[in-house]
């Protein structure tokens, strides 16, 4: 009689067992939206916190041009739709080129490369990226045309440099995020482009990991705010075949 | 993140079955049956040999135990629905109980086990996982535990060798074979158990030539291994690569620079250096070539080979499939097999290196 009770005992547990898998296994799934896939394998597999750590990475700094303008004229679904539509396009090309889109801010998109894993040819991936983010977006508006919708353009800034990279916030609410002056910098560039009246703008940084194929154009050299000396930024127009 | 067999994504195989009549015979003869894998690595002479030999490898130095666990685990983490099945029905018919591989499987309840299986189960895990690079106290840890270093380095071994054949046969996406698997809960496996399992530890493989002369490719590599069989069967592999001459022996160096590069495996970066030297390059070539992936000593078609190569150190198995099906149609089969050797020998000869380099 007890060995029944225990075996029926036994299959309940089981049963609670494997439900409460499944459970954890779907909220892995969603929380991957909100959080890099390697960050999550860290927090589920491990013991430990998610350490903070100091990194070298290449971010790009995307931004849309007018949008807010185009916000306020159109009816918010719309909006959204394409706003939903370009965060897509743009988010496929990022992966293909092995980095990670780390935050939307706005109508803005964070891309870092290099910030979870080593990866030594990081500068090219951003720049390769910021290519075909290009020539998707040229896509994109194609296909936005043919719905009688605005097209969108964009400004793109590339820089690299050190950053804080880690869990942040509270018990509450936190998030895996990057902090540094490098990530200001990318956003700085990205607002020139606009003065430069080009599309993709890199430092001089970046220019001098790059090899001959990649064709760029100087830039005068300009004051940001936070920045005691002119940023030298260039224009990249494209890449020669070999 | 672990995945169950059934979770795992899986395509049709990118690679088209060669039949080869002579190698067929051979493979027949030595394991009395020939598989899908061992036809569609047919093109490749030292390929086939060593998907043909490394899977049944004979751990000579640890518990015969521990060396099934690893493959079941290293097959699990690398998510190859393939060798996972293969592993997991091998595991059923040498009569490990369902609850136990079920344990395995979900890494749970494995607090049952002695300490010193628990620390190889956490080793295979993190050796076979693609992210981040092995870890050394993991190694330090089983030393503690009382293994001896030749253990330790046969374990590590094995499970790059895993690895190895994990990735071969993800890239190709070699169909998962059904009838094997179904054959556990089958009333003829049921009541030929014994019999079957008796079988399958009959086609254990282990090398007895000794290594003769200085291994050709990473001989500091090689060394650490003397005392044990897989001194041998890395030395046949990594010869039998280099000297194969569907690519070029400069793309191979890179492929191999690539991920010792990705992984930062020092010992491998040296390592690669030198030989390319040796090749032909001059430094500034070579560090030219790594930093762009190009090179003028390298054809188009092995510059997309070579760009490949680092997606071949993490990488998800329905875009990697895509990936590899639409390169073979650009370079050739013949080119993208042996690629495919090539990357994956890459990938297991750095996780080595890190360990033991």
């Amino acid at each position: 009689m007890i060995i029944i009770r225990q075996k029926k005992r036994n299959r309940k547990l089981e049963k609670l067992l494997t439900h409460t898998n499944e459970k954890l296994e779907r909220l892995q799934i969603h929380f991957g939206r909100f959080t890099p896939k390697e960050v999550i394998e860290h927090l589920t597999d491990s013991d430990s916190a998610y350490q903070p750590s100091i990194r070298i990475v290449t971010v790009l700094f995307a931004d849309l041009r007018g949008f807010t303008k185009m916000c306020d004229q159109m009816d918010p679904s719309t909006v959204v739709g394409i706003l939903n539509g370009y965060f897509r396009c743009m988010s496929k090309v990022v992966s293909k080129h092995h980095g990670q889109v780390t935050e939307l801010i706005g109508d803005g998109i964070l891309t870092l490369f290099g910030a979870l894993r080593n990866n030594p040819w990081q500068v090219q991936d951003a720049v390769m990226a910021a290519l075909e983010m290009r020539k998707e977006l040229k896509e994109y508006n194609i296909e936005l045309q043919s719905k009688s919708l605005p097209e969108l353009s964009f400004g793109i800034g590339i820089h690299k440099g050190q950053v804080l990279a880690g869990v942040m916030g509270n018990y509450e609410l936190s998030k895996f995020g990057v902090v540094g002056d490098t990530i200001n910098v990318a956003a700085r560039v990205e607002t020139l482009t606009r003065e430069h009246n080009t599309d993709i703008l890199i430092t001089d940084k970046i220019m001098a990991e790059l090899d001959d194929r990649f064709v760029l154009k100087k830039m005068p050299p300009v004051m940001v705010k936070g920045k005691p000396e002119p940023i030298i930024t260039y224009s990249l127009e494209g890449i020669q075949k070999k | 993140m672990t995945v169950l067999l059934h979770e795992i994504e899986w395509s049709e195989p990118t690679l088209s079955v060669v039949h080869d009549a002579k190698w067929e015979a051979e493979v027949k003869a030595d394991i009395g049956m020939v598989p899908d894998i061992h036809t569609r690595t047919s093109r490749s002479p030292w390929l086939r040999k060593t998907i043909l030999k490394w899977p049944r490898y004979e751990a000579q130095e640890f518990p015969r135990r521990l060396a099934d666990i690893s493959g079941l685990v290293a097959a699990q983490e690398n998510a190859c629905r393939y060798c996972y099945g293969v592993a997991r029905s091998w595991m059923h018919l040498w009569g490990y109980s369902k609850k136990m591989i079920s344990n395995i499987e979900r890494n749970a309840q494995i607090a049952e086990m002695d300490e010193k299986e628990r620390a190889f189960i956490r080793f295979c895990r993190n050796l076979a996982r693609s992210n981040p690079k092995p870890p050394k106290n993991d190694r330090d840890e089983l030393l503690r535990l009382g293994y001896s270093q030749l253990a330790v380095t046969e374990m590590a071994f094995l499970i790059v060798n895993h690895c190895f054949v994990n990735r071969v046969s993800t890239f190709i996406a070699i169909p998962p074979m059904e009838e094997l698997e179904r054959l556990p809960n089958s009333i003829v496996g049921k009541l030929l158990r014994p019999i079957i399992g008796r079988k399958l530890r009959s086609i254990g493989w282990t090398e007895t030539a000794p290594l003769e002369g200085v291994p050709k490719s990473f001989s500091r590599l090689i060394q650490k291994l003397i005392g044990l069989p897989a001194a041998v069967a890395m030395n046949n592999a990594l010869t039998g690569a280099f000297e194969s001459d569907i690519l070029s022996k400069k793309l191979k160096i890179l492929m191999f620079a690539v991920v010792a590069n990705s992984l930062e495996c020092d010992f491998c970066q040296t390592e690669t250096h030198a030989m390319a030297v040796e090749c032909g390059f001059n430094n500034e070539e070579f560090d030219h070539a790594l930093s762009t992936l190009s090179s003028p000593y390298l054809s188009m078609h092995e510059e997309k080979l070579l760009s490949w190569t680092r997606d071949t150190i993490h990488f998800q198995n329905g875009p990697m499939q895509q990936q590899v099906r639409e390169l073979a149609q650009e370079v050739g089969e013949s080119m993208m097999l042996e690629a495919i050797g090539v990357a994956s020998l890459a990938n297991a000869t750095v996780r080595l290196a890190v360990l033991l380099g």
